[in-house]
């Protein structure tokens, strides 16, 4: 009896073997050091949210989750055209390099702000880049031209024409490739450009790593906290902050003014007027600093201030629409304009929400339902309504009856017009 | 020996049997813990589901615009190496209302999804496993193309 259960485990052994042979290897990847936008952006924002979420606080990659969604950074490794074949050129036009495509397009933003990593000009170094199992390809790194401008969509040609590092199938070990490369001569700010071609398939994967050429060595020590702010000169609308100012080995580039987790103001001096609150409410600040490395401090003490009982946000107006009904539900747009002189700030939308039905699905805004209300709260995007500005946003509900429209709205306390 | 023959080939049947479960099977109706349940039976992973959260967070403006009047539920769960991997449950109009974006301009390519029947999920490496196809769009048509096994 041994014998034949064998062969029965052997049959099912081969089985397996047979259909894993026919399975395609994990190819994942992209540039951790020196890091790329993705890489490092998702580090920041582990380290903003102390783990469990993506909270950046680097600028850049704050506007590139504002863009993009943090779902890019959830998969900072899979910035890739499944069908390039080598086609880079043809295929990724001038101004998309870092982000091929619609779910890192946000990658592509030309500033100066991104992480940044301090290499040595000439310096052979350890290229490392991460990869979830081994697959053949071939990886070239290209450097930009002399002169080049971050500040401006990167475009094929701002790359010198041969990439300073090329390599095939290199080292893996420990979940990355690693190899040596020579690190070309430059000077102050560049971007390494990185493709990996693979062999097996014509997928192609893209990453654009910020560097800063030179002697000097990386800085990573943060500033300071600020000290804790002091309210001044409090209206219904606005309030003062002066705070004692945070120090930095390299400088203080920026403070960050925070309602809860919301960044409300940035300034580079130590003092701000946050504007568009609402009247006869409490509201709690504090201030982070950062530096040009991107490093933020720890947050200053809270500071909690009521507003006065002046006039609030003023006139809004607020447009409802259903595109789209069917038997047990409907899509609804909701547009907000805010038609007075001040920004709205950190937004709360509230309308009535009567029982049968409920709100399935939101998008650019986050929607609550409780004792028949429905509170809308902008996303981190379009959390803030600038003067005469709107915000958009949507979601879709589910009904058991027949429901009727919203006839009032207010805004963070307001009334709201209805055209 | 015909005996040992037949239970070498039933071994090697009962493996393809294991493999086949591997077919994008969820019933939509289970909406989201559907789909969970489902990737949890044929891969033993898909952890930590949520749901409710703001889509438009997760993808952004842009995808949440076009995505979001398709998506009768979303949320998502962690399959390695997907720390968050979105779970959809759609309505039917998303490959129009993708093909209408790229006509405004809106995006660029095809979709970022991998599809099976009523439902999508974000990832692409290892979904070929799962029998799911990825939509390849032009202006005028989208097809559902199988993943290819390389």
């Amino acid at each position: 009896m041994r014998k034949p259960i064998a062969l029965l485990a052997i049959g099912a052994a081969v089985g397996a073997l047979l259909v894993q042979t026919s399975a395609p290897a994990l190819a994942h990847g992209s540039m951790v050091w020196p890091g790329s936008r993705t890489y490092l952006c998702y580090q920041d924002g582990r380290a903003g949210s102390g783990g469990g979420d993506l909270q950046p606080t680097n600028p850049a990659c704050v506007a590139a989750v504002a863009q993009g969604g943090k779902q890019p950074l959830w998969d900072w490794y899979g910035n890739l055209i499944s069908n390039a074949a080598g086609r880079h050129r043809e295929i990724v036009p001038d101004g998309d390099l870092c982000g091929p495509t619609t779910k890192y397009d946000a990658y592509n933003q030309p500033r100066a702000d991104w992480p940044t990593t301090q290499v040595t000009a000439n310096a052979t170094v350890t290229l490392k880049y991460n990869a979830w199992a081994p697959h053949p390809g071939t990886w070239e790194q290209y450097v930009t031209k002399d002169g080049f401008d971050v500040t401006k969509p990167l475009k094929w040609s701002d790359l010198e024409p041969a990439p300073f590092d090329k390599i095939t199938n290199p080292p893996l070990g420990n979940g990355e490739y690693s190899w040596q490369a020579r690190l070309p001569n430059k000077s102050g700010r560049h971007i390494i450009y990185s493709l990996w071609q693979r062999s097996d398939s014509p997928e192609a994967f893209y990453s654009c790593s910020d560097v800063v050429f030179g002697g000097g060595v990386p800085d990573t020590q943060p500033p300071t906290a600020p000290g804790a702010p002091v309210a001044s000169s409090v209206t219904g609308s606005s309030v003062r902050l002066d705070w004692p100012a945070s120090s930095d080995n390299f400088g203080v580039t920026e403070y960050r003014v925070y309602r809860g987790d919301q960044v409300v103001a940035t300034t580079t001096t130590n003092s701000v007027t946050v504007r568009g609150l609402s009247s006869n409410t409490d509201y709690t600040f504090r201030v982070v600093a950062a530096d040009s490395a991107g490093n933020a401090s720890p947050s200053s003490p809270g500071v909690t201030v009521r507003t006065g009982s002046g006039t609030g946000t003023g006139a809004c107006t607020v447009t409802y629409t259903k595109p789209s009904t069917w038997n047990g539900g409907y899509t609804a747009n909701v547009k907000i304009a805010n038609g007075s002189s001040e920004a709205v700030r950190a937004w709360e939308l509230v309308w009535d929400f009567p029982a049968g039905q409920r709100v399935s699905s939101y998008w650019s805004s986050s929607i609550t339902v409780a004792d028949g209300k429905a509170t809308a709260k902008g996303a981190s995007y379009n959390a803030d309504i600038a003067a005469g500005g709107t915000a958009e946003f949507g979601f879709n509900a589910a009904t058991t009856g027949a429901v009727t429209d919203p006839v009032s709205f207010t805004l963070n306390g307001v009334s709201c017009a209805i055209p | 020996m015909r005996v040992l023959l037949a239970l070498f080939v039933a071994g090697s049947v009962v493996c393809a049997i294991l493999v086949a479960r591997a077919e994008p099977a969820p019933d939509p109706a289970g909406g989201v813990d559907g789909i969970a349940a489902w990737l949890q039976q044929v891969t033993g992973e898909c952890t930590g589901v949520r749901k409710g959260e703001d889509f438009a967070a997760f993808v952004g403006p842009v995808r949440a615009k076009v995505y979001g009047p398709y998506i009768a539920e979303w949320g998502t769960c962690s399959k390695p190496p997907y720390e968050q991997l979105g779970l959809l449950v759609l309505r039917p109009g998303l490959e129009e209302g993708w093909r209408a974006a790229l006509a405004r301009g809106e995006v660029k390519g095809d979709p970022d999804l991998v599809f099976g029947d009523g439902f999508a999920i974000t990832g692409s490496t290892g979904m070929e496993h799962l029998g799911l196809k990825r939509l390849e769009c032009t202006l005028t048509a989208c097809a559902l193309i199988p993943i290819k096994h390389h």
